[in-house]
């Protein structure tokens, strides 16, 4: 019966090697969380910086849970990428981060990764293009064992959500 | 710096030149000893001061001898650096000697000491090394060695263990490793108990401590990687194809089984014959299959035996028993032929397998493993003959007996029997029954002849594949199989095509491989029925052939080239290559064994189909594997290989779920211990009212006004907000209690919302925003004329009195807030109000009624009432003290209009004919009639009222504007002339941006199609042809009133935004609903049928606002139908509703009004004058283009409407009515007249098609005696079917329930009409009557 809403934003991007950046967002909620309202995942605009090296994407981000729990507690994951001078797009990073329990504004980065390949794939990269991505999208944000994926480091997505959690307190959790 | 360092070493450089030079001299002069000395002397005294000059020289050789030893480089950078350092420091003391150095150049050579270089020899470095250096031999070693003493070697792998493959090292390198091991002191505990080097980790061990091998096998599959292309992403197309992969997942299985020739270049004269054979046999087998002989004779036993026993009773006419002996005599015949063609069948096949055994013996060699046995069959025979001569017996004794009757034909009969029995005798031949078989011994290769080896050889060289091209592309192909001997090529692969499109041509390409590639044959497969599944699937053979010539060379007969068969000598055959290829193909099923065929095609299951369309494609993105456990018996039960490239996607999916699953192990947990966490439970906050709220305006569902913020707590919501939610899904369930025309009904509006919605979603989707879309730009403030006005304003001089005409503002349509809409109608006047019977003295009043406008979907209704007033003086009341009055109103009519209409158009202002019943009791026409304004010219308008209503709504508001863009998106083949059609819309918006045209809409499957489609002469219902037969025109009234009685789907603004989808015609009837265009087309298509010259009219009416008309061409006029109500009016009609006639289309084209004036009056209908209307396509293009015209089948079959169904719902009608009635009047009691419902019930079965003479003369004298004791009033309604509650509404309009005079007594009467299809007309006659005082 609990509630938790979420209000924010995904600001922008930094760190990117690529400059015309946009972002796939989605979020991961357990069993017990119910989305009342609000849409799940979402992409934003493609942003080109001209001035500095930031991308602004500032894309609202509104969702209101009701749970029964705590266990799955929702977690945002995204997925940046970057389009070239021919509209092309390609990934450039994946990254993952919970939101937070605690009520109140925050303001959060998410670094991101991105798989590495072989050397043949990053040589196809590098020229032409593309890249690997991964064959499962949930490994983003599912602990499975990733120690043998080799990764190269993307940018930081830099986030602004604010929480109001209600109802937490009615049974026993303080927040 | 560096020029001084360069220059210093010049001067180094030409001073050691110089010194060698004096060297050389010394040399020379060596003999002059003593002279030498003292130089020598000077010098050593000399080379204390110089000692820099020393060092410098030695730094030299240091340097060189570093060098020499090899040393890393950066110590030789180093060295350089020190050796320029003491060069500097040197540089000095150079200067100072310098002139000494001159003087005393002699001397110098003592300085120096030349000496060879010194040289070790490599045997002795190598001897010396070797007292530091270990080199491992590289032999290998002696396990006893290797273990502790006196121990055997265990070998674990031999002991069952499993032991996991060793990292592969080379064999010497292993060797030297252990011999360096044996060296060291703890070595030993390096090798394992075999006497191995250990190489792999512990197994007790829980943890390893190596790299694990990252192969791709060992990858867990959830974090494999793909690499992806960088792609434009096209939204669009990304769309399409996500749309149509739900639309048609289809899938067809090919089972490519066997090629086998029947013959072929490298045939043989034996191969021949025995292909030959072969075909007999087969041929045979077919005939005994069928086995005709048997039938003809069974026949022929019970034609004698019912021709005997009908003689016996003497029953038979002379007729009847020559009929018998024809019809025996011929069955005879046929017997005879087929009898005698299985003969010639087993002497040729006994032929050819005498010539073959001949050939063999002859070429001394067997290449074909075929044998023919025959078996005779004796008792067989035997019986058929007996039988056989029964039969004949009987027959001659019914000859004989049909003797008596006529001598005549005595000896005749008694010949045809005689001749019958000489032929049984004839057949009397033991029957062969031929057994063919393939155990020949085939004569090895090497006992052949020469060129039968060659033969053979070639044979094996062959290799075969086929192209598989579906719709003329190649989709796959086969593996190249080789040629058996046996002249057959065994492929047994299974394709899986999956489909998008629907399939027009399977092709299978035969190639050869010898030394090129070519192409044999092309085989067409037919495409299987819907039926055709994959379970049922049988081999199918496919034959073909080639022409292709191909010379025989050693001991082949070839192809195409004409050879002499050496057994029969003169027979010459010229064969073609030929063969059969053995496939089967079938739609596969999907995991739940839905079968994934196309939507099928043929009309009856249209309906169907459809709807298991729109029900499995509900559910959007089902994953391709959705039934892993399924999918996994599967797996288990097939036990596909592994490894097997074909399934490795198969397999990894497999693992990756496996994996998934591994820690989750039987039962499903998503998140351990969850219930112990919960602190509610799933229902509660199911049951919580505030989260339903939020869920509730989140989906959109939640009127917006009913509650501007949620509230926070439960309390604080009522339970009236889900009521209205809550009552739209019991009307979607409830529908199991129903008649199944309603059901039907319920079924079908659903169906089509469900439909529109889809293809509405299709179409938005695909619907790309243009920027311009998302963005706009700042609007334009002020226009020229509001500036002006806003000026002149400020000039003008105030006169308050002045009326002044204002432009009605448009308002947007959501800037409108609660109550700032009204609706304006004014009745103007009536003309030929019908006017009460002379029972009562009052004339009639006018009231007038419109009803609720809550939605936008509603109609306003114009209803007109005679209000009758009748003062009752209650007996026992004081005279005067109170008169009880009592209102009653009669329902006379009334005039409907949609409320879009008033949309659509600004205002609505016109006379209008009022729907008057046929039979209204109690009123007549007054015979002076006062004809409204207009001129109107024939045709008795005695019997019609009139209306003059404007109507309007304040403020205007401005319709959605639906400029949408859909040209983008488009399927169909001829893309350019949709786009051309688009322009033609475009221009012809452009000129008359307030006509109306659509020349492209979307079909059911949200594919863009142009309106010519649609139209195609279309089959009416034979029971209606039938009804008048030779009058024509009542023929096509009836048809129009038929299609009108197809419920009409109201079509809002801006419930499709702009977009038109029409349904097909046929759909139209099957679901028998339509909106105003589907009616036009439908209609239209019935009159193509009687070639009749018709068009669909689009326009604008007064009272309907858009419209879709039908224009027909008679002889001298043009008449213009409404489809919705079934009439029609002439052209020149002025009450024809039509305002402005826009747009006329048939199947060839599409015009487009130019004429300056629409209005239908005075608009030219002859659309081949180009000046007055604007056509689509040109003349030359249209027929092209007709010839690929299949939009709609050629027929619709037509049902008939279920009987006992139309009573049901008669009767539930009628119920309804009743009950409804008694709730309408809560305050009185309501009584039913049922001498009046009979008389009623009798009327209105004739209402329906009776057109002049309503009402029988019985009827009326009827009706006489009930007028004398009651004033009578009442009308009949009729209506088309839809459901109860618009059946109920349309009483409720009239108003009868509301009469408040006392002991009022009600009639009812219901009747349906049923048309084909379910469509019914109903019909419902009320009346109420009042007993005179």
């Amino acid at each position: 019966m609990a509630e938790v809403h979420v209000i924010g934003q995904i600001i922008g991007a930094t760190g990117f090697s690529e400059s015309s950046l946009f972002c796939k967002w989605g979020v991961h909620i357990g069993g017990a969380w119910k989305l009342l309202s609000g849409v799940r995942e979402g992409q934003t605009q493609v942003d080109t910086p001209q001035l500095g090296s930031m991308a602004y994407w500032s894309h609202p981000i509104d969702l209101h849970f009701a749970t029964k729990g705590l266990q799955g507690w929702p977690r945002l994951h995204l997925q940046v990428w970057s389009q070239d001078i021919f509209g092309r797009c390609q990934l450039s990073g994946y990254g993952f981060l919970h939101i937070p329990s605690s009520p109140g504004a925050h303001s959060l980065d998410c670094v991101t990764w991105r798989p590495l390949g072989g050397w043949r794939e990053q040589l196809a990269r590098a020229f032409v293009g593309g890249g690997p991505q991964l064959l499962h999208g949930d490994v983003v944000y599912c602990g499975a064992d990733r120690y043998r994926l080799h990764t190269a480091a993307g940018g930081t997505v830099h986030l602004e959500l604010a929480l109001i959690l209600r109802n937490f307190s009615r049974y026993g959790i303080e927040c | 710096m560096e020029p001084q360092e360069r220059f210093i070493m010049k001067k180094i450089s030409k001073r050691r030149e110089d010194m060698k030079k004096k060297i050389v001299q010394v040399e020379k002069s060596s003999t002059k000893e003593p002279v030498d000395i003292k130089i020598q002397q000077v010098t050593k005294q000399e080379v204390l001061p110089d000692e820099g000059l020393t060092f410098f020289i030695m730094g030299g050789e240091e340097c060189s001898d570093f060098q020499g030893l090899n040393q890393t480089k950066d110590q030789r950078l180093k060295n350089d650096g020190y050796e320029k350092h003491a060069a500097l420091s040197n540089l000095q003391n150079f200067m100072d000697m310098d002139d000494e150095k001159i003087t005393e150049k002699v001397i110098f050579p003592d300085l120096l000491e030349i000496t060879c270089s010194e040289y070790e020899d490599d045997q002795i470095r190598i001897e010396k090394e070797q007292e530091y250096i270990f080199v491992p031999s590289s032999s290998p070693v002696i396990n006893r060695d290797k273990l502790p003493k006196n121990m055997i070697p265990r070998i674990l792998e031999d002991e069952g263990f499993y032991i996991k493959k060793k990292p592969e090292a080379y064999k010497r390198t292993c060797n030297k490793m252990e011999n360096r091991l044996l060296i060291l002191e703890e070595g030993k505990c390096w090798f394992e108990e075999s006497g191995e080097i250990i190489s792999l980790p512990s197994p007790i061990k829980q943890s390893w401590n190596f790299r694990k091998l990252i192969t791709v096998e060992t990858l867990n599959p959830g974090l494999k990687t793909i690499y992806k292309k960088a792609i434009k992403s096209d939204i669009e197309s990304c769309f399409r194809s996500k749309i149509e992969g739900q639309r048609e997942m289809c899938q067809l299985d090919l089972n490519v089984s066997m090629l086998q020739f029947s013959h072929h270049p490298l045939f043989n004269q034996e191969q021949v014959l025995c292909s030959r054979l072969l075909q007999l046999y087969e041929c045979f087998q077919n005939r005994q299959q069928q086995n005709i002989p048997h039938l003809l004779y069974e026949k022929l036993k019970a034609l004698t035996k019912v021709a005997s026993d009908n003689l016996k009773i003497n029953q038979l006419t002379k007729k009847s028993l020559q009929d018998y002996n024809w019809q025996i005599s011929n069955t005879k015949q046929l017997y005879d032929l087929e009898q005698k063609k299985n003969m010639s069948l087993l002497h040729s096949m006994l032929k050819t397998w005498k010539q073959i055994k001949v050939l063999r013996q002859r070429q001394g060699f067997i290449s074909t493993p075929i044998k023919l046995q025959f078996q005779r069959l004796k008792m067989n025979i035997v019986d058929e003959q007996e039988e056989l001569t029964k039969v004949s017996e009987t027959e001659t004794k019914s000859k004989g007996e049909d003797c008596k009757n006529g001598e005549k034909q005595e000896d005749l009969s008694y010949l045809t029997s005689q001749f019958e029995e000489t032929e049984f005798e004839r057949i009397k031949q033991p029957t062969l029954i031929p057994h063919l078989s393939l155990t020949a011994e085939v004569t090895n290769l090497y006992k052949c002849s020469l060129h039968e080896q060659r033969r053979r050889a070639r044979v094996q060289k062959l290799k075969y594949f086929i192209k598989i091209f579906y719709n003329d592309k190649q989709v796959s192909c086969t593996s190249a199989s080789p040629l058996q001997l046996d002249f057959k090529v065994m492929f047994q692969q299974i394709f899986n095509i999956q489909l998008i499109n629907w399939p027009e041509t399977i092709r299978l390409e035969v190639y050869e491989i010898s030394k090129r590639t070519s192409i044999l044959a092309k085989i067409y497969l037919p495409i299987p029925s819907n039926t055709a599944l994959k379970s049922k699937a049988v081999l199918e053979q496919a034959e073909f052939s080639c022409d292709k010539l191909a010379v025989p060379a050693c001991g082949e007969v070839g192809s195409n080239v004409p050879f002499l068969l050496d057994v029969t000598g003169k027979e010459e055959l010229c064969l073609l290559t030929s063969g059969k290829l053995s496939y089967s193909l079938s739609w596969a099923l999907d995991k739940n064994g839905i079968p994934l065929t196309p939507m099928s095609q043929s009309l009856s299951s249209v309906c169907h189909s459809m709807l298991r369309n729109v029900d499995a494609r509900g559910v959007p993105g089902i994953p391709w594997l959705i039934n892993t456990q399924k999918l996994f018996q599967w797996a288990d039960e097939v036990r596909i290989d592994p490894n097997d490239p074909d399934y490795s996607d198969l397999m990894e999916f497999i693992m990756y779920t496996r994996h998934k699953g591994q820690a989750i192990p039987k039962y499903f947990r998503l998140e351990q211990l969850q219930e112990e966490f919960n602190f509610v439970s799933e229902e509660e906050i199911k049951k919580n009212k505030r989260f339903q709220l939020l869920q509730l305006r989140n989906a959109g569902q939640l009127d917006v006004s009913v509650l501007q913020q949620m509230p926070l707590y439960d309390r604080e919501i009522p339970d009236l907000v889900f009521q209205e939610y809550e009552s739209q899904i019991e009307k979607d369930i409830q529908i199991s209690d129903v008649n199944s025309i309603t059901s039907q009904r319920i079924h079908s509006i659903n169906f089509m919302k469900k439909i529109r919605k889809l293809v509405m979603k299709k179409i938005v989707k695909v619907n790309k925003f243009n920027l311009s879309d998302v963005v706009t730009d700042y609007e334009e403030i002020v226009s020229a004329s509001q500036l002006k006005h806003a000026i002149c304003q400020l000039v003008e001089r105030r006169r308050n009195l002045k009326p002044q005409r204002r432009e009605r503002k448009k308002v947007a349509a959501q800037t409108i807030g609660d109550g700032d809409i009204h609706l304006l109608v004014r009745i103007l006047r009536a003309y030929n109000i019908p006017s009460r019977k002379p029972a009562l003295s009052r004339s009639p009043g006018h009231d007038y009624s419109f009803s609720n406008l809550s939605k936008i979907k509603d109609n306003i209704y114009v209803n007109i009432f005679d209000e009758t007033v009748i003062e009752k003086h209650e007996d026992h009341c004081l005279k005067g003290c109170s008169g009880h009055s009592y209102i009653r109103k009669n329902w006379l009519g009334s005039v409907i209009f949609p409320f879009s209409a008033l949309l659509q158009q600004p205002k609505i202002s016109g006379t209008f004919q009022v729907n008057i019943p046929p039979l209204l009791l109690g009123y007549t026409w007054s015979k002076t009639y006062v004809s409204p304004k207009e001129d109107y010219n024939g045709q008795n308008l005695k019997e019609c009222t009139f209306l003059n209503i404007f109507a309007t709504i304040e403020p205007q508001i401005s319709s959605v504007i639906s400029n949408t863009e859909s040209d983008k998106f488009t399927d169909e083949p001829d893309i350019t002339l949709l786009q051309r059609a688009q322009i033609f819309r475009k221009d012809c918006e452009a000129i008359f941006p307030n006509r109306r045209i659509i020349t492209t809409v979307f079909n059911d499957e949200g594919a863009n199609i142009l309106v010519t489609r649609y139209i195609r002469a279309l089959n009416p219902p034979k029971q209606l042809l039938d009804l008048f037969l030779s009058d024509s025109n009542a023929t096509l009234d009836i048809i129009a009133r038929f299609v009108s009685l197809i419920p009409c789907l109201p079509d809002t603004l801006n419930e499709n935004d702009g977009f038109d989808i029409w349904m097909s015609p046929e759909h139209c009837i099957n679901l028998t609903i339509g909106n105003k265009e589907e009616h036009a087309i439908l209609l239209c298509n019935y009159f193509l049928y009687f070639g009749k010259k018709a068009w669909v009219l689009l326009g604008t009416s007064t009272l309907e606002g858009q419209v879709a008309y039908v224009l027909t061409q008679e002889t001298d006029e043009y008449l213009l139908w409404n489809p919705l109500t079934g009439q029609s009016h002439k052209q020149f009609d002025p009450f024809c509703p039509l305002q402005s006639a826009d747009c006329l289309f048939d199947n060839e084209n599409v015009w487009f009004n130019i004429q300056h004036n629409s209005t239908p009056m005075s608009v030219h209908f002859d659309n081949s004058r180009e000046s007055s209307w604007k056509q689509l396509l040109p003349k030359n293009i249209q027929i092209q283009w007709m010839k690929s015209e299949t939009a709609q089948p050629k027929e619709i079959l037509y049902f008939d409407t279920n009987k006992s169904m139309v009573e049901d719902l008669k009767n539930r009608i009628e119920r309804t009515l009743k009950c409804k009635l008694m709730e309408w009047r809560p305050k009185q009691p309501t009584r039913w007249n049922r001498q009046c419902t009979a008389i009623l019930r009798q009327i209105l079965p004739k209402l329906e098609l009776g057109t002049g003479s309503l009402v029988s003369i019985e009827d009326e004298s009827e009706f006489e005696r009930l007028l004398q004791f009651y004033w009578v009033s009442g009308f009949p309604i009729q209506l088309p079917y839809t459901d109860l509650q618009s059946i109920t509404n349309a009483v409720y309009q009239t108003g009868i329930h509301s009469s408040e005079f006392p002991q009022t007594e009600f009639a009812l009467a219901v009747y349906i009409h049923a048309y084909p299809n379910n469509i019914l007309s109903i019909w419902i006659y009320l009346a109420s009557l009042v007993r005179h005082q």
